[in-house]
């Protein structure tokens, strides 16, 4: 077994020239690395942070932000082994197929395949995040007695779906990928974890066609290069682009950026807080749709896997009235002021309910977002510590996004007349309710979920990286990551950009032999 | 038992019913009669209906009980409230009433119920 490496104790001038150059150690990094560590290539992950937090690290990460309130960005993610999967919150869910179509109603959408080029991979990825059998919407099938039932809709655009949460056996928290998969790495003979390695320049050869060797530095002070035959970024949306465009010594633009796309097409998940009031004539919800249920199935196969069910539109539905995806969560319960309670009261006579026993939830959401080039991270002209240019990133949020998904609330509303099972109240009807919310302690969150900035095109004018994840007109510069999703769909990203990850594993074996 | 004896009993257990039904008279509330009494008739609470009226006339500003009326009538002349109110959230007829998504029939029989309120 080898102890990884720290990177401040090489003598200063090292040069080190490994197969593949893995930059960024968090769940892409770490997972790519192990799958391929069977093959004869020698691997080096270069961690811009150490095993545990260090405020002094993580402060490479500040930037400037123009735009739409968003989280600072050195808090939304963190530069430590395992990434930000250190903080994540488990949420796993598959993307749906209609996430990789072009849609016409959304400029810029489109993957350059379907879902069925991922599914051979999504059970590999979906036991590294140890979030459980592959379930998710055939969940209704495997409840229990116990387990409550989903809440009865009338047929229409929304149904009932489902996350399972990384991970499942009864532990505390989501599988932090440094802690879960260290000791793999360090069995892996030919993998080397670098720490404390931060990469500040993807050097590219003078022809420009492929990258000749990568600079890194540590906080103290030391320098050394490295120079791999082939090199995968994977230090997350943010820190992919930074690299990309810091890189200009030879290509003004920065490196891959010969369209000036890098950067551009930023995207998160918007989460608004009590978007709507959820009444339920005849009383409590089930424990379903509370955070991280504990699945009480009989059957073997659901033993142990944490679930919460969601609300979202259907794909069908999504098509015919051209919105966006949308996660619909039942957050908590309410008291109905006396409008309220005449509403309820008179809609349940009328339909003949008894709601005397009725109760009341605020709904969360989170939100697809529109791709736009607009939303985009620049650099800033300030410095880090490693000599760096930081990041300034511009955020938008169009009014569009959250009156495509009021069509969803609306669709949910009806369905629970239809079913005479409830209710719904629209809360907000303009931009500033959806974004500072009906409270000071109610503002939109954000998913921390940094996609888009690499995104993936067959075409070089409208992508950096092609199908395979290659940076377009380099030879040997792969992303991995969600970075390179360009439209978003409104699932978490980790699980899915495992898969992605890991069908690139499959690439980068060809390529290196 | 003799005929005439079921007959007998049967005659004492519709006076005792009548005259509870008679007793618990009061206790259902008396408003006013209206021309629109044959419509407010489905509603079970004109109270509450009347309090969410409210909210509906304002949702639906060029409300008058005649148009209010002219629109359920014929609806509640087929079908009970129920069956109007059910068939209108199927068939997407729902009115957005201080955000609370309510079937079409639903707000306007509310607002009429407050338009004659005393």
């Amino acid at each position: 077994m080898t102890a990884f490496l720290d990177a401040r104790a090489l003598p200063d001038g090292t040069t080190l020239s490994p197969d593949l150059a893995i930059i960024g150690g968090g769940p892409a990094g770490i997972s790519l690395a192990l799958a391929l560590k069977d093959t004869p290539y020698s691997i080096l992950i270069l961690e811009g942070g150490g095993q545990e937090f260090d405020p002094k690290t993580q402060a490479l990460y500040k930037g400037a932000q123009s735009g739409e309130r968003y989280v600072p960005l050195d808090q939304g993610r963190l530069r430590q082994l395992g990434g930000s999967s250190n903080h994540w919150g488990g949420y796993c869910r598959p993307l749906d197929p209609i996430d990789f179509e072009e849609r016409s109603w959304v400029p810029n959408s489109g993957w350059p395949f379907g879902i069925e080029t991922l599914k051979p991979y999504f059970p590999r990825a979906q036991a590294l995040v140890e979030a459980g059998p592959w379930m998710y919407d055939d969940i209704a099938r495997h409840l229990g007695a116990a387990d409550g039932t989903v809440i009865k809709l009338g047929a229409g655009g929304v149904y009932t779906s489902f996350f399972q949460f990384s991970k499942t056996q009864s532990d505390s928290h989501a599988t932090y990928f440094g802690q879960r998969y260290g000791a793999d790495l360090k069995a892996a003979p030919r993998i080397a974890t670098w720490l404390n390695a931060g990469v500040t320049g993807v050097k590219l050869a003078h022809d420009t066609r492929q990258v000749a060797q990568l600079s890194v530095a540590t906080l103290d002070g030391k320098r050394f290069t490295v120079k791999p035959r082939f090199t995968v970024l994977a230090a997350g949306a943010m820190e992919n682009a930074r690299l990309m465009l810091a890189s200009n010594d030879v290509m003004a633009a920065g490196v891959g950026n010969q369209n000036d796309l890098v950067g551009r097409f930023f995207a998160d998940h918007p989460i608004p807080r009590d978007v709507a009031t959820l009444v339920l004539f005849d009383g409590a919800v089930s424990p379903l749709y509370w955070n991280a249920h504990d699945i009480n199935a009989t059957t073997a196969m659901a033993d142990g896997t944490l679930i919460r069910a969601v609300l979202s539109p259907t794909q069908d539905y999504i098509r015919r009235q051209h919105l966006l995806g949308s996660l619909t969560t039942v957050e908590n319960p309410v008291k109905l002021d006396e409008a309220g309670t005449a509403a309820v009261v008179a809609t349940a006579q009328a339909l003949g309910v008894d709601a005397s026993n009725g109760q009341a939830y605020t709904l969360g959401v989170g939100l697809e977002m529109m791709p736009d080039p607009e939303r985009r991270l620049t650099l800033a002209g300030e410095r880090d510590a490693l000599g760096m240019p930081r990041l300034s990133l511009n955020t938008t949020q169009p009014q569009g996004d959250f009156l495509l998904y009021q069509k969803t609330l609306q669709e949910l509303g009806r369905q629970l007349l239809a079913s005479k099972t409830g209710m719904l109240r629209l809360n907000y009807h303009d931009r500033d309710g959806w974004m500072h919310g009906m409270t000071a302690q109610k503002q939109l969150w954000w998913g921390n979920h940094h996609l888009g900035t690499t995104r993936m095109h067959n075409d070089p004018k409208k992508g950096v990286v092609d199908a395979d994840g290659k940076v377009h007109g380099l030879a040997n510069l792969f992303v991995a990551g969600s970075s390179v999703f360009p439209t978003y769909g409104s699932s978490n990203p980790t699980m899915n950009l495992l898969a992605l990850t890991l069908r690139l594993a499959d690439h980068l074996k060809t390529v290196l032999a | 038992m003799r005929r005439r004896t079921i007959l007998a009993g049967l005659g004492a257990l519709t006076v005792v019913a009548g005259g509870a039904a008679w007793k618990l008279r009061p206790l259902r509330k008396r408003y006013p009669p209206t021309p629109y009494d044959d419509v407010l008739a489905q509603l079970d609470d004109r109270d509450w209906a009347a309090k969410f009226g409210v909210a509906a006339l304002a949702a639906m500003p060029d409300f008058t009980p005649a148009n209010g009326v002219a629109l359920l009538r014929p609806r509640l002349h087929r079908d009970n409230l129920r069956t109007v109110a059910l068939r209108d959230a199927e068939a997407d007829r729902l009115v957005e009433v201080d955000g609370w998504l309510v079937p079409e029939s639903v707000a306007v029989i509310a607002a009429l119920a407050k338009s004659v309120a005393p």
